[in-house]
């Protein structure tokens, strides 16, 4: 009896010591949604601006394998720019995996910095005095609570500056172009309705599940864009406003 | 006859299970190893790059602070203990070293209003400041790579694959508590 009483006493101190650990140890960093692109968890871009960039990122990637990807945090929790941008940026593998061609453009509202944090393989186009510039230019629009006009431009000249790296043409990042627009016959339209209808009526809890192992999925290969696993060293810079 | 063959297959299997086995653990070895000197290559590329910055730097403050002699040498100085350290616990030291000087000669910058306004300057401020967040990175990289090999030689049956093949612990880049104060330059 004695014996499973220190037992139990020893397995929760472990626990405690685990928990503890963990606590002091974990940077807690938010996973992706839908396409990497864009993660506005802050809320400080309208979804008519978020559409705008998703589109083109996408054509850009397609184009380069090149990933640029926009994060709005609400706060760092107390950790610096730095640490959390390249973390952040490796958790996600922003970039091709090879080619490591990925740029992270990090905005913490509370703390009013930001950091561009640039993947290996766009160290030499994007360097840090560039990287420097581009967030410099940027600053005014910030000041005066025009994140959205901040972050069109700091997107642009990022984009700008990998269609260098790529000698490839410059996409039109301010038009929306309808990419991936499956056409579905009329009567396959019909009878996808249908189903659901039906399945909405007779089976609400399948629809359920589909609808969720969709949202998760991103609905396979046509869904939305993930992390390609490419890394950075902890290049770009920062700065705040 | 016929058990006789079967000891005989029982103890050949027994032979190539151990060696496929010990062959498998050296070249987990070799994997983890070359992983610590790739990760070490990294740290000292980084700490090259910040000493080429620092001549092109420390021009660019003396022609707006001519005076500030003594953090001039105390600067050029430590950048010549730091090019020439050779161990991994000198380069550790001489870079702490180095790192406290810069960011005595960032102090001196702030005296300065014209030269924190001058593009060269802001911009070799950026690649500073990348820099000395490339070397983090690069540092917290080696040393948890180090870790990770440091564990894996002490377990068995490595340790003794270890000891016969003379795998040795391998040095942390330990960051001296000061040598958090690195400059940060920040806007």
């Amino acid at each position: 009896m004695l014996k499973h009483k220190s037992l139990k006493f020893v397995v929760l101190v472990l626990l405690l010591l685990l928990s503890l650990n963990a606590a002091v140890w974990a940077i807690e960093l938010p996973d992706y949604t839908g396409d990497i692109y864009v993660q506005d968890f802050a809320n400080m871009v309208s979804p008519q601006l978020e559409n705008k960039i998703k589109n083109a990122a996408r054509m850009l990637e397609d184009q380069t394998s090149a990933q640029i990807s926009i994060v709005t945090i609400n706060s760092l929790e107390g950790i610096d720019i730095e640490t959390y941008a390249n973390e952040l940026f490796r958790k996600w593998g922003l970039g091709d995996k090879e080619k490591e061609n990925g740029v992270l453009f990090l905005i913490a509202k509370e703390e009013q910095k930001f950091r561009i944090e640039v993947g290996y393989g766009l160290e030499g186009q994007i360097n840090d005095a560039k990287a420097g510039d581009i967030l410099r230019t940027v600053v005014p629009y910030f000041q005066k609570g025009d994140f959205e006009t901040g972050i069109s431009q700091v997107f642009n000249n990022l984009v700008k500056e990998i269609s260098f790296e790529y000698n490839s043409d410059q996409p039109a990042n301010k038009s929306v172009t309808p990419q991936d627009n499956v056409n579905i016959p009329w009567w396959a339209q019909v009878l996808i309705l249908g189903i659901i209808v039906y399945l909405a009526i007779f089976h609400p809890e399948l629809l359920m599940a589909i609808l969720y192992v969709f949202s998760r999925n991103g609905g396979g290969s046509g869904g939305s864009r993930r992390g390609g696993g490419g890394s950075s060293g902890g290049g770009g810079a920062s700065g705040g406003w | 006859m016929r058990k006789g063959l079967i000891i005989l297959g029982a103890i050949l299997l027994i032979i190539f299970l151990s060696i496929s086995g010990f062959a498998g653990a050296y070249n987990n070895l070799v994997t983890a190893e070359e992983d610590v000197n790739g990760k070490w290559a990294q740290v000292e590329n980084q700490l090259q790059r910040r000493l080429d910055l620092i001549p092109n730097l420390v021009e660019t403050v003396k022609g707006y602070a001519a005076h500030e002699k003594e953090t001039f040498t105390l600067v050029t100085e430590a950048r010549a203990k730091a090019a020439g350290a050779v161990s991994i616990k000198e380069k550790a030291q001489a870079n702490s070293e180095l790192s406290n000087a810069l960011s005595r000669l960032m102090l001196v910058v702030e005296r300065y209003p014209d030269l924190k306004a001058n593009q060269n300057f802001i911009r070799l401020q950026d690649e500073l400041a990348g820099t000395e967040n490339r070397i983090a990175v690069a540092r917290k990289d080696y040393n948890e790579s180090v870790q990770r090999f440091n564990t894996f030689i002490k377990r068995f049956p490595n340790n003794i694959i270890a000891g016969i093949f003379n795998f040795e612990k391998q040095e942390y880049f330990e960051a001296e508590e000061n040598a958090k104060n690195a400059p940060k330059v920040k806007f």
